[in-house]
């Protein structure tokens, strides 16, 4: 029977109703789309860190990530790739060498970050060659010592497809190496930074210029849908860490700490600014059931004295408060989800704001395009939470009309 | 005191609890408001510092090859009296003159790529905050080490790291000379950095600018003089007033493509230019999505206590009390509401914004991952929000605003009862 009184009731104040409605709905849709707007950019930048990182999981000799010292290396770093594919979970284990070098020309020398890459193994990860601008793919060239250069650099070094280069780095034992390359290809991501300092060889090539054949710095590991990252890295520990060279084995979020970082402080922002929103419309949900109730004292009083206890009271105005609070949600919801869903199939980029390119976390950023997506355990906790705020604040309205005497209240007047 | 303000002082105060309550809505409104406020212009405070101040400066004057594309070769001389010439004008405060290179820097273990800063010790500390960020050891001393010895050198934090070494430590410089031989030098490491600049701390290292010269054969010439000045903001118009002197100078005999050329921060870092331009509009959006909800709020109040009332509204205007008096009473009231709610959230924001300015905001209770890097700049550790009088002032004022507007619509509704029928209880 409560609910049915409430429903009567809260529609007997339509105007006034619809008002709190529109409000509780506004600001929860608001939240729940700049949850899943949040959650989706986050994604995008996590993706770009951890790809940019090389990996899920990442395997290294040990103290390699934190100073990324050339001399700390897997020697054996394509029997470590196997045996780490042979770990239950491990999608790819892909070996490559990351190496600080000097690329230089008759007209000068860039300092690069080189990758040596199997091109068919990585693109489990990443295809190097979605770049490309001009040349061969460095698995189908026929050059010897192929290099691809990103395109600025290129352009600086006034080098050519098919042209020569000296790359100069410390090989594994510290002494300076110097090597010929031939210029494959040229590569354009639009990243201004990326574009000036981005190069790819093969491991082949690298292995000649080092003189080697097995050493990588770096096997970085992708694993099967649905496998628990944190289980797996354990398991690799276990099975890589037991002989040879000591390894250090580390999960994408310990990979990217600043990543994790900036996302973890952004949520926190969102948060803050929903609880103060929630708030405000407490406040004014609180305000209209005070009123209500003072306005209703002789209805409230006709009741108690029809035999409806005062504590039943305070629980219709509960009621009341819940029956508006579930219209409130679910409009929100139907509301948020259609955003969400516009939002997710448009897609909005963030160049129309004037942001191009954007440094993140040590990872560069280019052209995003906003997008949206659902964290089920998000938006559950943030609809219990806005229920429980907007029921919560009408308790004191509640309380004060389960308190109401029957006698006084039918004996007042407006 | 004018009567309406009068009655509706006392409207407000006959119905304490509904008046704090919204009073409370529009007070915790305006004082995230000027939390957000004085938050951004700290955030923005350390974007524009971090990106500038340390490095960069705010006006950099390069050669028109050089800003057009860095070459060794592209330098140009510039003596002290040059370097007097440009801080004798009233916008520049300080002049730094450079060496940029590119090396690998490394010892018997392993090597690094790096940026190389070649600089005047004491016009650098004048021109940027570098030195202030030194952690380890110490900034390079007033002139370069004696010939028998390694030169100095002062790494970013993070450079450092990759290399492990610390103060004291040897290391050999390799890089390509501006005559196209591969110049050489032992270093000795004397400092150690952290800016908050990530470009800096990750991966540059500062040393005199004359072993600079020396090791990339650069015979005294320079690439680029990096200029302070007052206002960050002001950078362009220093800029102009740079790029007038200089052209007065190039009428000496410089050929065109020779010139100088002199560009502020805002063109050195377009990126960050816009970032900072975003940053400073996306407030707007916040003003519109909480006081939209303030403004239900203060809507609902008001429609309410004015639906309650409608029988005493119906005696006023039957005594004689103009309709549009009515109105003007009624939106006094939501006035006098919004201001006693923005005065006080005014007042909560502002000691909020003034803790998280003095003591700072603990970024580390947010996460337990450390800072991060944005557009070239570290946050790490605590964040000081800015105060400043317009932080405070500008969203009380706009909630006086948006109190008005928001108290209109029930107040119009009210002034235009019909007094019989009301009276009689018959509406």
């Amino acid at each position: 029977m409560l609910p049915r009184l409430a429903w009567r009731n809260l529609w007997r104040q339509r105007t006034r109703t619809l008002i709190l409605i529109s409000a509780v709905t506004f600001s929860y849709a608001l939240l729940l789309v700049a949850m899943g707007v949040g959650d989706d950019s986050h994604q995008q930048m996590l993706d770009a860190a951890v790809e940019g990182a090389g990996g899920d999981v990442l395997v290294h000799r040990d103290g390699y990530w934190s100073t990324l010292a050339a001399d700390l290396v897997l020697p054996d770093g394509l029997a470590v790739a196997e045996r780490a594919r042979g770990v239950e979970g491990v999608a790819e284990a892909i070996p490559r060498i990351r190496l600080p070098a000097l690329v230089s020309t008759a007209d000068g020398a860039r300092a690069v970050d080189l990758l040596a890459v199997d091109p068919l193994v990585e693109e489990a990860l990443v295809d190097i060659h979605e770049h490309l601008v001009e040349g061969e793919r460095l698995d189908a060239t026929a050059l010897e010592s192929p290099i691809l250069l990103g395109i600025r650099m290129a352009e600086d070094l006034e080098t050519e497809v098919g042209g020569r280069v000296v790359l100069t780095a410390s090989g594994w034992d510290g002494e300076l190496t110097r090597a010929l390359f031939r210029v494959a290809g040229f590569l354009e991501t639009g990243i201004r930074e990326v574009d000036e300092t981005l190069a790819y060889t093969t491991l082949q090539a690298a292995w000649g210029a080092l003189g080697d054949s097995a050493t990588v710095t770096q096997v970085g590991v992708l694993v099967q849908e649905g496998t628990d990252v944190e289980v797996l890295a354990e398991a690799l520990r276990e099975g890589l860490g037991r002989d040879g060279v000591p390894v250090e084995v580390l999960t994408w979020r310990q990979a990217v700490p600043e990543m994790v970082g900036f996302i973890e402080t952004d949520d926190a922002f969102l948060y803050i600014y929903a609880a103060v929103m929630f708030v405000v419309v407490a406040f004014a949900i609180a305000n209209t059931f005070l009123v209500a109730v003072t306005e209703r004292v002789r209805e409230f009083g006709l009741l108690n004295a029809l035999g409806l206890r005062g504590r039943r009271i305070g629980v219709l105005v509960l009621v009341e408060t819940a029956v508006l609070t579930l219209v409130a949600v679910g409009v929100g919801f139907a509301i948020a989800l259609a955003g969400h869903l516009a939002i997710d199939h448009w897609g909005i980029p963030i160049a129309i704001w004037g942001m191009e390119d954007m440094e993140l976390a040590g990872v560069n950023i280019s052209d995003m395009v906003m997008r949206s997506q659902i964290t089920t355990s998000k938006w559950i906790v943030a609809t219990v939470a806005v229920m429980v705020t907007t029921v919560g604040s009408a308790v004191f309205a509640a309380v004060k009309a389960a308190r109401l005497v029957p006698a006084e209240a039918m004996r007042f007047y407006e | 005191m004018n009567l309406s303000v009068r009655l509706g002082i006392r409207n407000l105060a006959r119905h304490r609890w509904r008046s704090i309550l919204t009073l409370g809505g529009v007070a915790a409104a305006v004082a995230l408001m000027v939390w957000t406020l004085a938050f951004v212009d700290g955030w923005l405070d350390l974007m524009v510092r971090g990106a500038t101040a340390v490095e960069t400066g705010q006006v950099q004057v390069h050669s028109r090859a050089y800003a057009d594309q860095p070459r060794v070769y592209r330098s140009f001389h510039a003596d002290d009296a040059f370097l007097d010439t440009l801080t004798a004008l009233s916008e520049v405060d300080a002049a730094a003159p450079r060496v940029k290179l590119a090396g690998l820097v490394g010892n018997e273990r392993t090597s690094q790529v790096a940026r190389l800063l070649g600089v005047d010790p004491t016009r650098e500390t004048e021109t940027t905050a570098v030195a202030e960020g030194v952690v380890e050891g110490r900034w390079l001393s007033g002139s370069p080490a004696d010939l028998t010895r390694p030169r100095e050198v002062v790494l970013g934090r993070g450079l450092a790291r990759q290399l492990r070494v610390a103060p004291g430590d040897e290391l050999v410089v390799f890089l390509e000379a501006a005559d196209g031989s591969l110049g050489n030098d032992l270093l000795q490491v004397v400092g150690v950095l952290e800016t908050g600049n990530s470009m800096v701390d990750r991966g540059t290292a500062y040393m005199h600018i004359e072993d600079a010269q020396w090791v990339a054969a650069l015979d005294g010439e320079i690439h680029e003089v990096a200029l302070r000045t007052a206002d960050p903001e002001l950078a362009p118009l220093a800029a102009a007033a740079v790029a007038a002197r200089l052209e007065a100078l190039d009428g000496a005999g410089l050929p065109e493509e020779e010139g100088l050329v002199a560009q502020p921060w805002q063109e050195l870092l377009p990126g960050l230019s816009q970032i900072l331009s975003v940053s400073r509009e996306s407030y707007l959006f916040m003003y519109l999505m909480v006081y939209l909800v303030a403004a239900v709020g203060i809507l609902n109040t008001q429609r309410m206590s004015a639906q309650e009332r409608r029988r005493e509204f119906g005696v006023l205007v039957a005594v004689g009390l103009a309709p549009r008096r009515l109105l003007g009473i009624l939106v006094v009231e939501a006035l006098v509401l919004g201001m006693l709610g923005a005065l006080a959230g005014g007042l909560v924001g502002g000691v909020i914004s003034w803790w998280h300015a003095t003591a700072g905001l603990d970024l580390s209770v947010f996460t337990d991952q450390g800072g991060f890097s944005y557009m070239g700049v570290v946050f790490e550790g605590r964040i000081f929000a800015r105060m400043s009088a317009a932080a405070v002032a500008q969203p009380v004022l706009v909630m006086l605003v948006v109190a008005v507007l928001s108290g209109l619509w029930p107040a119009w509704v009210a002034s235009r009862i019909e007094p019989a029928p009301t009276i009689a209880g018959r509406t």
